[in-house]
């Protein structure tokens, strides 16, 4: 069965991760419901430890045992957690492809980056074009037009050149570039940016919005800095240890956070374009994953908290759409 | 002030020092667990040799030559893993011969362990001029064939205890120097060295009191592994003839003493030869889980 | 901002040498020398905090590094509350040590994890012979107090904190000497988000309560903003434009400058404005690029900034700037 034109490339449904360790279980996903439309650009937040990057590590059979991955999850209708490990890795480099904050470990040290294109293509591409010996010519050219695309200048040269020589922000699009040579359908960057100069920064957020635009695929961008989402998503999933609290537009999600999570987040973070706004602190940090707070997880830190919220909470969907995992009856109003 | 105080959050649950945590790890590991008891009843055995040995090691009879071990035709549970060439009983040497191999082992091990310490502080901590010159010795000595030297060294010296000990740390050292100044390298950019500096600590104070005791459990366990190299080449000396000299019981001799008589009296080498496998691999494996255990990298 | 800055870093330099000892014998020294500090000047003033900011590798943390003299300068002097330490010795230099600390990025990195907290605050203390034993236990207790972590912390080791809670004891550290300046080296940066706010308000509460003067390395512009008085931008080595923190945030003129600002992503739309991207990396630091060093990605280079390097001129608002089309 086949999703229909207008249903969700990614729908996932229920995903939990668990991984045991020697002080108890640990609950690094705790039931994610999302879905990713077509050609859309979905931003995924969160601090250290909420979970946004093992969820998709998840989703994509990359999580090492003793980790138990659980739930449904659909890319274009089939089913990813039920794919044998052979298919899920076609899937991977073709349809769906992933990329990582630090290129410089994402990338093999030892191999030129143009064979690690060749390679990827090489596995994915299309069935004549295989060989057993040489550089098939037309995949060297898609090679080189590739690394032109991401905008690495003289690409026909640096092809023959190693990742050490690359500098992080040619890394990182050196890796886009792998990424996105089999023209994906959905694309998943995990941290693109967090590991770069903010200069460069806005170079390799500009090149995955031109991309998007040119190969019509879909986005999961994740980040820890909602000004980075905002810039570039169309929707925006706020994450807290290991849970979604807000999924809505990412205009309304920033001027009008209704999870006090994400409210907080806003008020405490410092912005560029009012320097006199006073930060409001966030009190505590960021529960441990061993001994998670039994009901709301944010409940510890909230300022509105109430017996209520010892009970878990789930997920609220708004007459507007919005979603918030919040009892407050303003937050879904 | 108040506000501050509530807003850092809850104060963690003691869980015990770093120390008692990897002591529980391992104790979870059972076999460097067993491996540590075998290496340490070797220890115990050398330690209490005069009142555990059967008969005394040097005491022979030629009544009593190459007798075979107790459950062989001939063998008899007085002697129970047989007689050498002189009729002396095999157990008890061992049992003697565990005191100089393991006396030798720990005794070069520490010493060594001391001056490569130093030195690597020293050359990894200060660099420039020091750490050339350090470097420079460690990489000559590391480039000659280890055997050879000490054979060289105890060729000019002599035979006897206190020359091994000497010509086996005069290359030992660099073993500890090498590994003490990589890790020293390493911490050395840590910021808390840094911090330390801020201050305005001493660099002697730095090195001992900062760098030290981040590093010194990966000495210990490196130093735990080296025993048993050590314990091998002493009874590779013994064994030329360069080593501990007779009559005094060294697993080496003994295996050298036995070698005439492999075909026929096969006994004599291979009890020596089974305690020294025993000894160096439990000395490994115990080195080895314990560095798993206090490696910090390892911790989780 | 009256009689002497506490602070004069003049012409200071800091290279780094990249060969190592046997490539010194015949290896030129011209290409393996990163200048890493290259001709730095600034005041900084009591009680004010003072920002620099950069991208990495812009040799802003060296720079702090040198202030403290954690490294030693090759050129230029730092004068201390008139006290010029340049060349002090390790003897020489401990009073000042008492008066000038810092506090680094990682809080993982920057405590010893075989110490407890007792050991690694009260350690300022010892060193400098302050008090008797009980009275520095007084003193370490009440200054976890002061940045917001209760007595029971002291037997507990690093490890056993959250990162926020390990700033904390690092700030106290710092601060247990009663210093009058702090290097603050992208003192939050290594933190959560939502602590990161935590901590500054700890910083600024205790510049107010004990008048300390800050010098704030970071490279995050929103951050600077907020937090500083006055900054200065770096760009290989150098200061390009050095002000008061509002006038150069909210008129930036330098082209680097204004780069590094268009490029900070904004959360709400109105605030956007069109990009001023900048193409191509930081150079290589070992051979950085003749004339004004950021010419090779400046969108306004013209051909007087390939050959001359501009100075740095003081313009009507106060600003100095070093670039050939505010020439002052």
């Amino acid at each position: 069965m086949s999703a229909g034109r207008d249903g969700p490339i990614l729908s996932v449904r229920g995903l939990r991760t668990e991984f045991p360790t020697t002080r108890g279980r640990v609950v690094a996903v705790d039931g994610i419901d999302l879905d990713v439309m077509p050609a859309e650009c979905l931003g995924v937040v969160g601090e250290s430890g909420s979970g946004k990057s093992v969820t998709f590590l998840s989703m994509l059979g990359m999580v090492r045992l003793p980790g138990r991955v659980s739930g449904e999850v659909r890319f274009d209708g089939r089913d990813l957690l039920g794919m044998g490990a052979r298919e899920l890795r076609e899937l991977r480099g073709r349809e769906l492809a992933i990329t990582f904050q630090d290129a410089q470990m994402a990338l093999n040290p030892s191999l030129s980056i143009g064979s690690q294109i060749l390679e990827t293509l090489a596995a994915h591409g299309p069935a004549g074009s295989r060989r057993l010996f040489g550089r098939d010519p037309g995949q060297v050219g898609r090679a080189i037009e590739m690394l032109t695309r991401v905008g690495i200048p003289a690409a026909a040269e640096r092809l023959r050149d190693y990742p050490h020589q690359f500098s992080g922000g040619m890394r990182q699009r050196a890796m886009i570039a792998i990424a996105l040579v089999c023209n994906p359908r959905l694309l998943i960057a995990d941290e693109p940016t967090s590991a770069l100069d903010v200069t460069v920064q806005a170079q390799v957020l500009d090149l995955i919005a031109k991309m998007r635009r040119e190969l019509g695929m879909s986005v999961v961008l994740i980040a820890h800095d909602l000004g980075v989402v905002a810039e570039h998503c169309d929707r925006i999933a706020v994450m807290y240890a290991g849970q979604i609290v807000e999924l809505g537009p990412a205009e309304a999600v920033i001027e009008a956070p209704r999870h006090p999570y994400t409210q907080g987040l806003i008020a405490s973070a410092p912005w560029l374009s009012d320097l006199t706004r006073e930060l409001r602190p966030m009190p505590g940090s960021v529960p441990n994953l061993i001994d998670m707070p039994e009901g709301c997880h944010f409940a510890p830190r909230c300022p509105f908290r109430s017996d209520a919220c010892l009970r878990p909470v789930a997920m609220r969907t708004a007459a507007d759409g919005r979603q918030v995992r919040c009892i407050r009856p303003e937050a879904v109003a | 002030m108040t506000a501050t105080a509530a807003s850092a959050g809850a104060v963690p649950r003691a869980s015990g020092s770093i120390t008692r945590q990897n002591l529980r790890t391992f104790l979870s590991d059972r076999f460097g667990v067993l491996f540590t008891a075998i290496f340490l009843g070797f220890i115990v055995m050398a330690i209490l040799a005069p009142w555990i040995a059967p008969h005394d090691p040097n005491a022979g009879s030629l009544l009593r030559r190459l007798q075979p071990p107790a459950w062989l035709p001939g063998g008899s549970w007085a002697y129970p893993l047989g007689c050498d060439s002189l009729g002396r009983d095999i157990l008890s040497r061992i049992i003697w011969g565990a005191r100089v191999s393991i006396f030798i082992g720990v005794v070069v091990v520490l010493i060594a362990g001391a001056i490569g310490t130093f030195l690597g502080l020293v050359a990894g901590f200060l660099g420039g001029i020091a750490d050339t010159a350090i470097s420079r010795m460690v990489d000559v000595l590391l480039a000659y064939p280890l055997l050879i030297f000490a054979i060289g060294l105890m060729g000019m010296m002599g035979p006897g205890l206190m020359n091994i000990i000497v010509a086996l740390v005069c290359f030992e050292w660099v073993i500890t120097c090498r590994l003490v100044r990589a890790q020293t390298l390493d911490v050395r950019n840590k910021e808390y060295v840094e911090a330390a500096q801020a201050i305005g600590l001493s660099p002697l104070r730095i090195m001992f009191s900062e760098i030290l005791p981040n590093i010194v459990s990966a000495v210990i366990v490196v130093a735990t592994l080296r025993v048993g190299t050590i314990i091998i080449i002493e009874a590779s000396l013994s064994f030329l003839g360069i080593g501990v000299q007779p009559p005094t019981p060294a697993w080496g001799t003994m295996i050298a003493d036995g070698r005439v008589f492999m075909l026929a009296a096969w006994w004599v080498s291979s009890f020596p030869g089974i305690a020294i496998f025993l000894l160096v691999l439990s000395a490994n494996l115990a080195g080895q889980s314990l560095r798993d255990a206090f490696d910090p990298r390892l911790t989780r | 901002m009256t009689g002497a800055p506490l602070l004069q870093v003049r012409g200071v330099s800091r290279h780094f040498d990249l060969r190592n000892g046997l490539e010194r014998l015949y290896k030129p020294a011209a290409r393996s020398l990163v200048r890493a500090v290259d001709n730095v000047s600034f005041d900084v003033w009591r009680a004010e905090t003072f920002g620099i900011i950069g991208e990495s590798g812009c040799g802003k943390s060296t720079l702090g590094r040198t202030v403290l003299r954690l490294q030693d300068p090759d050129a230029g002097s730092i004068v201390f509350d008139g006290t010029d330490i340049t060349r002090l010795g390790r003897r020489a230099l401990l009073p000042f040590r008492r008066r000038m600390q810092i506090v680094f990025q990682d809080p993982y990195a920057s405590l010893n994890p075989r110490r407890t907290v007792e050991d690694i605050v009260g350690q300022p203390l010892r060193v400098h012979g302050v008090g008797r034993a009980a009275g520095r236990q007084a003193a370490v207790t009440a200054m976890l107090e002061r940045v917001g972590l209760p007595a029971e912390s002291l037997q507990r080791y690093p490890h056993q904190f959250s990162g926020g809670q390990r700033q904390r004891i690092a700030i106290a550290r710092a601060l247990v000497l009663q210093p009058e300046l702090v290097v603050c080296d992208e003192a939050i940066s290594a933190l959560d988000v939502s602590v990161q706010a935590q901590v500054l308000q700890l910083l600024r509460q205790l510049q107010r309560d004990l008048g300390l003067t800050y010098l704030f390395i970071s490279h995050n512009l929103a951050v600077v903003g907020h937090f500083c008085d006055r900054v200065a931008v770096m760009y290989l080595g150098q200061t390009v434009e050095v002000g008061a923190t509002r006038l150069l945030l909210a008129e930036p003129r330098h082209p680097y400058t204004r780069a590094l600002l268009s490029a900070v992503p904004q959360m709400r739309r109105a605030d956007r404005r069109p990009r001023t991207l900048l193409t191509g990396d930081l150079p290589s630091a070992t051979r950085p690029p003749a004339g004004c060093k950021f010419h090779t990605r400046c969108p306004a280079a013209m051909d007087v900034c390939r050959t001359t390097p501009p100075a740095l001129a003081t313009l009507g608002d106060g600003r100095q700037i070093a670039c050939h089309l505010h020439p002052g």
